[in-house]
């Protein structure tokens, strides 16, 4: 299980800032969205993966790895990629 | 057709064959092995290039090679003597005075030019007589101040 | 001295390494011109390329003859997009933001259309360099010049022309149905912002534009090539990170990775500009046509037009205050220019525009637009000076109506740990406070500033800094000395910064450290020196390296001395065990005699924002008959987390001041109508020169970065962002006048002046 906070963009496929999901992994909890929130996967995937221009913050970890486990009280952002100078 | 130039580099005499259109810079770098001398503009406004030709710092850059003929050039790679660096070089290595170090050889040419004729400069002539190098690593701070502790450090003072 | 380090964040450990300030690894070979960067190599038989460039804005590539350059004597290869592999529409992801192969193949050589001025066509290979810019001369392109778009509003126009004709809005909601030139967009949300406005008893709303400007590193983009006839290729350039370019020439070229070798040479400056490729490939193919190396060093116009700079920007940005000064809402509207191709900076853009505050309420758009001009590039911070310009202006603006001293209003208001951001994530420790309190400590703050024409201005900056990944070995030698093989190019000190660390753990002296950059068949994978993440990240690869070495020491001791390795302890690189003891030095003396070699390992992907802040302090005085803006004086101050080398971290600190004092003052790119850059020279692009520049006066705060072993947190870019709106709100204070534009260069504040005093 883990909080999502759901991007504004997409907030009208959930209706609400942000949802609790059941999951261990950050993979199980976005497809376990997709069942309450058809849609949502395909916005944020590409290719079965995470689309290449967002990055997740999970618990102040910026990471892309769908693997990522995941507890009741992570936190999980998607957010764009970014770079550095 | 290429021009046949003597000159004294670095206290030796140097002979070589130039294309009339090629820079004392193309020259130094590409003929003579001389890579001190950096390119960052090859139009006269970084000073990267910067070398000593008959006492003057010039943009290596905009002198044609064959204005060489009977001059007397000093390139960085003359700074350091017999294995021992020169005040200024030791001062910019222990004051950090670069970063990507780009730009330094020009920066030491200049400013020992610089203290040459003015061996204990004050800040503003540091500033001004170093205008026409950029670095864009530094903000300037380092090396007006290296050059500071080397005017100390001279023997001229 | 300029420097102080604020005394309550010092971390309470004392090391013996970290914190001095040892005389670089580099540094003889750098002052006496021995150092090799990439124009000083000659490669035997070499030759060298010149690039065919585009003189329209926009235009279509009716034809490209290069049969009359082809006939020259010493002219030994052509090339144009035709040579290049059909790219294929990949994102891939380079650690340090993405990139589509597509975009950026079409971005080394035109495909069909040129669109920007200085968008490279062809390219030729010659005996020597003037006669390969003469035979570029004689490649003959047909050109069908098309309408440009230069700005960003007008880019974003229904009716703006098209830069490309499938582009359709990346956007995570519905997608637009048309194609436009808007790349992306951007949204963050965070509350009820009507209910924030509402709550706010002063609400202010301002718009902002910046100029195009550029990194403006002294080396120009330089490469070597050498397609071997085995099929290998190998490349010798100037780049923040040799594996970046070997990934991107791989799916340029497609051939596998493993077939290239990228040899960084020692690099004259990146500041993100240094990462994406441009002549490289180039370089290859014309090596693999005519057989032997190719040398292509740009011009500096070519860098200015050609290369990344960072965006133009238009943005609105509006806050509310209650009248006890606590932030209420925020919204902002950002456009960014991202040049030729999707892709530009406004993702950290929209994440930086409110990170330095804690607002309840927010909402963020930001636009990615394309248009004809050159592909940007990250610049130190990306996109976060821009956003920082708006927000910090219309703070100090809300402090002013409420009549609240800037430094307390930022105060009440700073980010801390816990704070929420506008984009979601929660920040962990972070030294923003600290900063600010430093600065009201300081001396430049405690002493008044008086005179006419004078004024005084404060603003804050924030960058993420990144981790990502870095390799490292250490082999320890039989004289007790550690040579370190790193793949992070050394762009400002790292090598020592790095070594360090290793230094600092396994108890020995910097300088018995050796430290090596080298190639990428000689060492593990690293991401580029940029992100502020080298002496984060790399330096954490070191340390782990260190603790490997000292586990083998260890064991190699306790072999000596026929005890178990239990018994062995180690406290300040002092091995004891069985009555023994030994120093690292003496031991790996030892050890080199009876046991096997002794090689550290340390690879490592910390996967965190490491958090930095800075506060800028800064005097100026404007001369009203000019509008010439003099630095009186200039304080930076700075969370490094834990300074390694302080003398390089100021040096940091001072340099990124002084890029963003260029950027707030002179810096832009001057477009005619035609869509030509009117000033692609160092003389006429006005970068700061030292007679420009007052001394710099830094402040390291040290507040630790809980991820790291040391404390550290990146440095080297948060600096360039404070200076534009703290120069901006010094500005005001010495003329009334608020300024919403950047570049504040004189003729800009002359007449802003004189409007003012006519009342116009
Ligand atoms: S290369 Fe000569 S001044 Fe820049
Ligand atoms: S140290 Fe890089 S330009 Fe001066």
């Amino acid at each position: 299980m883990a909080i999502v906070f759901i991007p504004s963009q997409l907030q009208k496929l959930t209706g609400t800032a942000q949802v609790e999901v059941e999951g261990d992994t950050v993979r199980a909890v976005v497809e376990q969205m997709e069942k309450q929130f058809p849609g949502i996967q395909q916005r944020l995937f590409e290719d079965d993966q995470l689309s290449p221009t967002l990055q997740l913050s999970v618990d102040h970890v910026m990471t892309r790895a769908l693997s990522t486990s995941v507890t009741p009280s992570t936190e999980i952002h998607f957010l764009p990629v970014i770079g550095g100078g | 057709m290429k021009t046949h130039v003597t000159t004294t580099i670095n206290g030796a005499t140097v002979e070589f064959l130039c294309q009339p259109r090629q820079s004392l810079l193309a020259v130094l770098r590409d003929e003579l092995s001389l890579t001190g001398c950096k390119e960052g503009c090859n139009n006269g406004n970084c000073g990267a290039c910067t070398v000593m030709l008959d006492g003057l710092p010039v943009d290596s850059c905009l002198v044609l090679a064959v204005e060489a003929e009977g001059a007397e050039i000093e390139t960085v790679e003359g700074i350091a003597e017999q294995g021992h660096l020169h005040p200024l070089q030791q001062c910019f290595l222990e004051g950090a005075a670069l970063q990507c170090g780009i730009c330094t050889p020009g920066f030491l040419v200049t400013a020992k030019a610089l203290l040459e004729k003015n061996p204990q400069p004050s800040e503003q002539e540091i500033r001004f007589g170093l205008a026409g190098n950029l670095c864009r690593c530094t903000g300037y701070d380092k090396i007006v101040r290296a050059v500071q502790a080397a005017s100390q450090a001279s023997p001229e003072s | 001295m300029s420097t102080e380090v604020a005394p309550d964040t010092q971390t309470p450990a004392t090391y013996k390494v970290i914190g001095t300030r040892p005389v670089r690894h580099d540094s003889a070979d750098k002052v006496t011109g021995k150092a090799v960067y990439t124009d000083d190599l000659h490669v035997p038989n070499m030759v060298f390329g010149a690039f065919v460039r585009s003189p329209h804005a926009h235009a279509r590539i009716v034809s490209i003859d290069t049969s009359d350059a082809e006939k020259m004597p010493g002219v030994l290869a052509t090339c144009t997009s035709a040579d290049l592999p059909d790219p294929w529409d990949k994102v891939d992801n380079l650690g340090e933001g993405c990139v589509n192969y597509a975009h950026l193949s079409g971005n080394v050589l035109a495909r069909n259309k040129a669109l920007y001025k200085g968008h490279a066509v062809a390219a030729v290979a010659a005996t020597d360099s003037y006669l390969a810019q003469e035979a570029a001369r004689r490649i003959r392109v047909e050109y069908e010049p098309l309408p440009a778009t230069m700005c960003v509003q007008d880019a974003m126009r229904n009716d703006a022309p098209l830069l490309h004709d499938e582009l359709i809005t990346h956007t995570l909601d519905d997608k637009p149905a048309r194609p436009s030139n808007i790349a992306s967009h951007i949204q963050f949300e965070k509350g009820n912002v009507d209910e924030g406005f509402a709550a706010a008893d002063v609400v202010i709303e301002r718009e902002f534009k910046t100029a195009t400007v550029h990194q403006g590193y002294i080396e120009p983009h330089v490469s070597v090539a050498l397609w071997n006839e085995d099929g290998r290729l190998k490349i010798w350039t100037a780049t923040q990170g040799s594996f970046v370019v070997r990934q991107q020439m791989a799916e340029l070229l497609k051939m596998p990775v493993s077939q290239i070798t990228i040899v960084p040479c020692e690099i004259g400056g990146g500041f993100g500009g240094k990462i994406s490729v441009y002549e490289q490939p180039v370089a290859a193919v014309l090596s693999r046509k005519c057989g032997r190396p190719v040398k292509i060093m740009m011009q500096r116009d070519e860098v200015f037009e050609a290369t990344g700079p960072t965006p133009a920007s238009f943005m609105r940005v509006k806050l509310g205050a209650t009248k006890d000064g606590k932030l209420t809402a925020g919204k902002a509207w950002l456009a960014f220019d991202a040049g030729a191709f999707p892709g530009g900076v406004i993702g950290p853009g929209a994440m930086c525009v409110f990170s330095c505050y804690d607002l309840p309420h927010a909402t963020v758009d930001g636009f990615d637009v394309v248009l004809n001009k050159p592909k940007t590039q990250a610049y130190r911070a990306p996109g976060s000076t821009h956003v920082a310009f708006a927000t910090e202006c219309v703070i100090d603006e809300l402090a002013e109506r409420l009549k609240i001293d800037p430094i307390e209003f930022r105060l009440n208001n700073a980010a801390k740990e816990g704070t929420r951001r506008v984009d979601g994530p929660v920040y962990p420790r972070v030294g923003l406070v600290e900063c600010l309190q430093a600065i009201q400590e300081s001396d430049h703050w405690k002493t008044p500033l008086t005179g006419p024409n004078r004024g005084r201005g404060v603003a804050c900056g924030f960058w993420f800094n990144c981790g990502l990944k870095s390799s490292v070995t250490a082999n320890v030698n039989a004289d007790g000395t550690v040579t370190l093989v790193e793949g992070s190019t050394d762009i400002g000190g790292t090598r020592t910064s790095i070594a360090m660390q290793l230094a600092e753990t396994l108890g020995i002296t910097a300088e018995d450290v050796i430290p090596q950059v080298v190639d990428t068949d000689s060492v593990g994978f690293t991401d580029v020196t940029g992100g502020s993440r080298t002496t984060f990240a790399t330096g954490l690869a070191a340390h782990e390296a260190a603790l490997d070495i000292q586990k083998q020491m260890v064991e190699q001791a306790a072999q000596i001395w026929e005890c178990s390795p239990d018994e062995v302890t180690v406290a300040d690189g002092v091995y004891q065990g069985n009555g023994k003891s030994l120093s690292f030095k003496a031991l790996a003396v030892e050890a080199d005699k009876v046991g096997i070699p002794i090689v550290g390992r340390g690879v490592v992907d910390p996967q965190c924002s490491t958090n930095a802040f800075a506060v800028n302090l800064v005097d100026v005085e404007v001369d009203p008959e000019t509008g010439k803006v003099t630095i009186l004086r200039f304080t930076v101050c700075q969370d490094a987390g834990k300074a390694i080398h302080p003398s390089y971290v100021e040096g940091q600190m001072q340099g990124g001041s002084a890029q963003g004092i260029g950027w707030a003052l002179n810096e832009e790119y001057f477009y005619g109508d035609d869509g030509h850059m009117r000033n692609a020279s160092f003389l006429d692009y006005r970068m700061p020169t030292c007679y420009d520049l007052p001394m710099i006066d830094t402040i390291i705060v040290e507040v630790a970065n809980p991820d790291h072993p040391y404390g550290v947190r990146g440095v080297g870019e948060v600096p360039i962002v404070p200076p534009p709106p703290a120069i901006a709100n010094a500005i005001y204070r010495a003329t009334g006048v608020r300024f919403f534009e950047l570049p504040m260069s004189p003729p800009t504040v002359w007449n802003a002046i004189k409007g003012q005093t006519t009342g116009e």
